[in-house]
């Protein structure tokens, strides 16, 4: 299905290109405008065919974890420094808190970790407006009672000061394709399939993810995922504590 | 005023063929096509070029075995052939080592970075 899909749709950008450096002659500026048009929408498609295809992967099961020793702190600032030249072109002040009790280990898939985390990250730059900030924050959640007891969790918040999302949409921000108000802004966050993605990404690592009211009055996104393997098995075999 | 490097394009959707050879053109190349790895095999053997691109998945001869015919041909055996492809998982890009290309290129082709790799690809 990529191949099939991408194809057509990467012609398209390229011919547009081709138009847009005046290759074989001069644009007038409405046609460069439009030819900008184009780019934009086909790229922005481009984009959402991506996703849709790790979506539909990951949802045939055939997206594997391919665990491994991961630094949570080394995923973090790694996922950071992908959106920071957004953030600083829209003045968005990006802090990172790393809990000094966060293992220096965790076993986890690096790639889908890092995915789900910059999912959130460009989501909270996206939702914060100019002048704002994003604080992710990294810390070790114990077990909780009815949890298998030991490694516990790695626990994950990324934090905004966008205006708040009403309590009632918060289930639906996690579904495909949702659209939800940013009260007071007149726009729409979710462009389809990010956060969607973020949630199976997560649970596939046997973890979960939600939103809470931050504390600054913007939303707090959070996931948590089991520390280890082991933590992970014993989850999906129901034991308890 | 020095000579026109010559370019053959093996691909099998007219589309993409079009939009390669347009862009080589632009940059200076003389670009020949081929519709699918037999065409190619063909045309590599008629014509001295400097480069080959090759697309991988392509009806009648694909790229690996129109390669494998290249290689064999005294009078084609040393030309410069790249991959072209849409499939750069580890494994895919261990058999286009594999296989003897001298290089690769992912598709969808990037139109702004194909000069570059196309003019550094010919400059061993």
């Amino acid at each position: 299905m990529n191949h099939e899909l991408r194809t057509p749709l990467s012609t398209i950008i390229g011919f547009s290109e081709v138009l847009q450096d005046e290759m074989f002659g001069v644009l007038t500026e409405k046609q460069l405008e439009y030819v900008g048009y184009i780019l934009q929408s086909s790229r922005n498609l481009l984009a959402l065919i991506t996703d849709i295809i790790d979506l539909s992967k990951i949802e045939a099961d055939r997206a594997e974890l391919e665990p491994e020793r991961v630094r949570p702190r080394e995923v973090v600032m790694s996922a950071v420094s992908l959106v920071r030249e957004k953030a600083i072109a829209h003045d968005i002040r990006l802090a990172v808190e790393v809990d000094a009790a966060t293992p220096d280990e965790v076993e986890a898939d690096e790639k889908k970790l890092k995915q789900a985390l910059y999912i959130l990250l460009s989501s909270a730059v996206r939702s914060s407006f100019d002048h704002g900030a994003v604080t992710v924050r990294a810390a070790p959640l114990p077990a909780r009672e009815g949890e298998p007891a030991g490694e516990g969790w790695l626990r994950v918040a990324v934090e905004d000061t966008g205006p708040a999302i009403r309590p009632e949409d918060h289930a639906r921000l996690f579904q495909p394709f949702s659209r939800v108000e940013l009260p007071g802004t007149g726009k729409y966050m979710g462009t389809g399939l990010g956060l969607a993605l973020a949630r199976m990404l997560v649970e596939l690592h046997g973890g979960s993810i939600g939103i809470e009211r931050g504390e600054g009055g913007g939303n707090r996104f959070v996931f948590r995922i089991p520390a280890t393997r082991r933590m992970a098995e014993r989850l999906a075999a129901g034991e308890g504590s | 005023v020095t000579e026109k490097k010559r370019i053959l394009v093996v691909e099998d959707t007219p589309i993409v063929r079009t939009l390669i050879t347009d862009v080589l053109e632009y940059h200076g190349y003389e670009v020949v096509c081929a519709r699918n790895g037999a065409e190619g095999v063909s045309k590599a053997a008629g014509g001295a070029f400097d480069l080959v691109l090759m697309d991988i998945h392509m009806p009648v001869m694909d790229g690996y075995a129109a390669l494998a015919r290249l290689r064999e041909n005294e009078a084609t055996k040393g030309a410069i052939v790249m991959a072209l492809t849409s499939s750069t998982t580890e494994e895919d890009l261990a058999r286009i080592a594999e296989a003897g290309f001298d290089g690769c290129i992912a598709k969808p082709v990037d139109i702004r970075a194909l000069p570059i790799v196309v003019r550094n690809s010919m400059r061993r």
